[in-house]
């Protein structure tokens, strides 16, 4: 009862709803905007509304982190550069869709996915928070190792010429995951005594310069090639035409929720995996996957914003953080004199409905706010690009200054702009990198906590896996998986319908 | 052509400038009193001749966000900008069990702008080898709070008192597997305290952070973890976590039921009272009028009662003390810690190297 | 099936990569020899090196099916150059100069100056009739992006 008269609070409180609606218009443009990351909006809240009173300021950071993960994908989309990692996958097929003058219908089919998305990631905090938390928490870092390694076979199926090529990219991204001193033992890997390696390369940098920067000089070595008239009739949400995805809805959402859910990862690897599975099981998409699949972008949007409501989960059923953001929400709700843990949703059941019904509403603003100015957004692709692009670039050099005010963070970037610009040139693909950058810390800290739990041997590690019923099926998802997309496969199925 | 897209460019930009200056609150120039309800808002400090501070103070966190390091110094910010009139801009920089974060500050210049909000773990980081620096080469302005260690296991857990959990250890060395959080951190010294007093054998596996370490203690993916109050509180309150011995010499507010370490081995009698703190510091050579300035602001804010109240919501220990005082607790704190770190055998070099006295 | 043909230079680079495998090998031995178990701070980088050495072997055997350019009848100096060509077509080298000139000028000269010139220049390599119109649209967008990231969001500039 407590838990509907929380939320109950916010709805009919205009000024908690008005405050709600502005930081969720404000998170959209901040996460447009590549180098602003929702962590840094949301660490500035934090002080920023110290004073207020509890439920606004919870409201303002929802809001902002609602709006936030959404406006990643409209830098992802319009520039090929995802304003945050949760919208790496999503500029595989919507940066196509703006190539060819789609802008407008791959924002559109965004907005509405990522509000879906949201609302059943709501749902499921509200109805299943403890149940999930349980089984969260059942999830031993071999199955974290696990997830790790199916994020990463998302670059198999990232289209590029070559298997090898692609895997080698990635090899390269998981490397440089583990520059800088090391978890465990403190000690330095690959940093030579440089100071600013040792604090590791922040994976902002990468994407600034892998994405942003390469992309800049790629568009700028051929300026015969006009940027295509985007197609902006009025764009309403086509709720009609969504329903074709709704099974693809369905389960992107819950991938979103149970991902984000896990304490220590987010919706960067829900979207990864929801877009991996989606391409694995759309037979036969209208336009190929990397191309400008909608498909491609309803996945991950989808997942990334159910993610949101998953990471509400560990963090109000038992204190711990589901991701980076929530971690800083974690510190403000503790500030503001709240106390979440197992015994939040007692003790505080007004303030555990009150972040459930910020969760819907805050989407149902999402679906006006995305929809407006799309027009002015799609706009933006048709600037002549010898403007553009230098633009992007100073944009890469101050999002990537600004992420600990140093220096060298910009000549990183810029170096990786130029990495990029020739892996990008030399036919290798560049989206494999990031993954292995994101991924790399995931994989191998599991794997080695899951290693030293079975005794620093393989085979007690392997014995584990298999003994284990949550280690088990992933394991056998994986095989699958890897098995489904390799070429021998392929070939058999090839023939198997040319014969009938 | 041309024209009609850079206006329309320059619309786009401007349209989204004017919309953020419309919608967020002041902005020109820099010094930000925002929504902040201060009674007394005293700017700049006029002692003699310095006037400090005249721009915002950034604030380097040891440990990451919504940790109990990370809470108890942004709280603090509100009230340091009330005593001293500009804010505090906080960043995290974790890792190397506060390497980072030491190094980053010391890079920076002695001028009383950069200030560390850190925890106890660089009073051992030369020791344990994970940096070069520690606190001797820091000036600490203020300690806020410290906190005792709890032994936790899962409620279901066959252990159900702290002997039981030695005994198994010592029965079978090695197997009895604990979460700890990496060298330097607090679980694994106040199992090398352990080790040395009663000769147990735990198979570390590491974390990141007491956040996770609880969580795979709660998941059932390793037997014990001993951390901090702060990070354990919830749990315990609720039950998830049973509480096997307090790291203290007598019953802690919050969890009385918690037995005292001290009752089943009266040897921790030697060590204890002892435990993380957490505070503020600037580094070495910053001129002594900012000093001041900073312990006097500091003090205040510490004291407030508000910030008292939520401090020990967060299973702290409030404290609040500057200047000499400050100095000879962390000073005891590291020689206490680095002996028993170096007698347990688990550090890089030994104490003396760096002119540790021992301390009993 | 008939594969694209091979770019200027790519024999080079994927060359290139081999030796970054190789060099990538011989670092994370050193680290791993130091402590040889499983869950070491040197397993995981050893593992991956040896993964990369293999794939860019892959990548060199796979060259067989690329429609090959003559690779033997140029002299040295005329591939270098068609490389070079490759890599820097147009105003690239330019703005590629342009850039490591502002990121060597910017901690020295703050953000608001070096950003502008580095603006008005870009825009004028690619458009030197409009110099006025360059310099100004510089000036705007160096001025937006002061207003939107110094002063609403508070985050530092160089």
């Amino acid at each position: 009862m407590e838990i509907i008269n929380g939320m109950l609070s916010i709805i009919l409180n205009p000024s908690l709803i008005g405050i709600l609606a502005l930081f969720v218009f404000l998170g959209i443009y901040v996460g447009a905007m590549p180098g602003l990351s929702v962590s840094m909006a949301c660490s500035l809240l934090i002080s920023f509304t110290f004073s207020w009173e509890p439920l606004p300021a919870l409201a303002a950071m929802l809001g902002a982190q609602i709006g936030g993960v959404y406006g990643g994908s409209r830098a992802a989309i319009l520039l090929n550069i995802p304003g945050t990692t949760a919208a790496v996958a999503t500029s595989l097929d919507g940066y196509p869709l703006a190539k060819k003058g789609l802008a407008g219908e791959a924002i559109a089919v965004a907005t509405l996915s990522s509000v879906m998305g949201g609302l059943i990631g709501a749902v499921i905090l509200a109805i299943g928070a403890p149940l999930i938390s349980n089984i969260a928490l059942k999830f031993a870092p071999r199955d974290y190792f696990l997830l790790g390694m199916m994020g990463l076979l998302l670059v198999g199926s990232l289209g590029s010429e070559s298997n090898s090529r692609g895997i080698f990219t990635a090899l390269i991204g998981l490397f440089i995951g583990t520059i800088g001193l090391d978890l465990v033992t403190g000690q330095q890997r690959f940093a030579f005594g440089n100071t600013y390696l040792m604090g590791g390369v922040n994976y902002v940098v990468v994407m600034l310069g892998l994405f942003g920067m390469s992309e800049a000089l790629i568009q700028l070595r051929d300026l015969s090639v006009y940027p295509v008239k985007q197609k902006v009739d009025n764009l309403k949400p086509d709720f009609k035409g969504h329903v074709k995805y709704f099974v693809l809805t369905i389960k992107s959402s819950l991938i979103g929720v149970f991902v984000g859910a896990l304490p220590g990862t987010g919706g960067d690897i829900a979207a990864l995996i929801a877009y991996d599975q989606a391409k694995r099981t759309t037979k036969n998409p209208e336009v190929p996957f990397g191309e400008g699949a909608i498909e491609g972008l309803v996945a991950p949007e989808t997942a990334n914003n159910a993610a949101i409501g998953g990471a509400y989960i560990p963090m109000l059923t038992l204190g711990i953080p589901g991701d980076a953001v929530t971690a800083i929400i974690l510190g403000a709700l503790l500030i503001h004199g709240l106390r979440p843990g197992p015994l939040f949703m007692t003790e505080s059941p007004d303030a555990f409905g009150f972040i459930v019904a910020g969760n819907f509403i805050g989407n149902i603003f999402l679906l006006i706010f995305g929809f407006m100015g799309i027009k002015l957004f799609t706009k933006i692709v048709e600037i002549p690009k010898y403007i553009l692009m230098p633009t992007i670039i100073i944009l890469s050099v101050v999002g990537s200054y600004a992420i600990n005010n140093s220096i060298a963070d910009i000549y990183w970037m810029l170096g990786f702009g130029i990495i990029g610009y020739l892996l990008k040139l030399y036919h290798f693909p560049t989206a494999p990198l990031i993954l292995g950058v994101i991924l790399s810390t995931i994989i191998e800290q599991s794997f080695r906590r899951a290693v030293s739990m079975a005794g620093n041997s393989l085979i007690g590690f392997i014995i584990d896996i298999v003994t284990n019923p949550i280690s088990l099926i992933l394991l056998v998802a994986i095989i699958f998986m890897s098995f489904s997309q390799s070429n021998f496969w392929k070939k058999t199925r090839e023939k198997k319908l040319l014969n009938r | 052509m041309k024209t009609k897209k850079m206006i329309s460019l320059l619309l786009v930009l401007a349209l989204i400038a004017g919309v953020l200056a419309g919608c967020s609150s002041d902005t020109t120039d820099t010094s930000n009193n925002q929504d902040l309800e201060t009674t007394t808002t005293e700017n700049t400090e006029n002692n003699g001749s310095v006037e400090f501070p005249t721009k915002d103070l950034q604030g380097t966190i040891m440990w990451a966000a919504g940790g109990i390091n990370d809470s108890v110094s942004r709280a603090l910010g509100p009230y340091i900008q009330e005593e001293l009139g500009k804010t505090v801009i906080f960043t995290n920089r974790p890792g190397a069990a506060g390497g980072i974060a030491t190094q980053y500050v010391n890079e920076q210049s002695a001028d009383g702008y950069n200030i560390l909000f850190g925890a106890e773990n660089p009073q051992i980081a030369k020791i344990m080898g994970t940096s070069n620096l520690d606190y001797s080469d820091f000036i600490p302005i203020n300690i806020f709070s410290t906190t005792v260690g709890v032994v936790s296991v899962r409620s279901d857990s066959k252990y159900k008192t702290m002997e039981d959990l030695v005994n198994d250890m010592l029965a079978r060395p090695g197997e009895v597997t604990m979460a700890v959080t990496g060298p330097g951190g607090y679980p694994q010294v106040a199992d090398s305290m352990l080790k040395s007093i009663v000769g147990t054998e735990a198979q570390y596996v590491t974390f990141d952070g007491e956040a996770g370490a609880l969580t795979a203690v709660l998941g059932e993916h390793v037997d014990f973890t001993i951390t901090t109050l702060g990070s354990s509180y919830e749990m315990l309150r609720s039950g998830d976590l049973v509480g096997l011995a307090v790291y203290h010499t007598e019953p802690v507010e919050g969890i009385e039921d918690v037995p005292v370490i001290i009752d089943s081995y009266p040897k921790f009698n030697d060590y204890l009272p002892w435990g993380p703190f957490y505070g503020a510091f600037v580094k070495n050579g910053t001129p002594q009028e900012i000093v001041d300035i900073l312990t006097e602001a500091f003090e205040r804010a510490v004291s407030n009662p508000d910030y008292s109240e939520m401090t020990k919501n967060l299973g702290n220990v409030p404290l609040g003390i500057g200047g000499q005082e400050a100095r000879d607790f962390i000073d005891n704190y590291r020689s206490v810690t680095s002996w028993l770190l170096y007698d347990a055998g688990v550090t890089e070099s030994s104490p003396e190297e760096f002119g540790i006295q021992r301390v009993n | 099936m008939k594969k694209r043909g091979l770019e200027k230079g790519e024999v080079t680079f994927l060359l290139v990569n081999v030796l970054l495998g190789i060099i990538l090998f011989i670092l994370s031995i050193q680290i791993y020899k130091k402590d040889t178990t499983l869950s070491s701070q040197g397993a995981f980088p050893f593992i991956l090196s040896i993964l990369m050495m293999v794939m860019s072997a892959l990548m060199i055997v796979e060259l067989k099916k690329y429609d090959k350019v003559d690779i033997s009848e140029k002299k040295a100096l005329v591939k270098i150059r068609e490389i070079i060509a490759y890599i820097f077509p147009g105003k690239i080298f330019p703005i590629m100069t342009l850039i490591v000139i502002y990121a060597v000028v910017l901690p020295r000269v703050g953000f608001t100056i070096s950003t502008f010139f580095f603006l008005s220049l870009s825009l004028i390599t690619f458009h030197p009739r409009d110099i006025v119109k360059s310099l100004l649209i510089s000036a705007g967008v160096v001025g937006v992006i002061l207003v939107i990231f110094q002063y609403i969001f508070k985050v530092m500039l160089p």
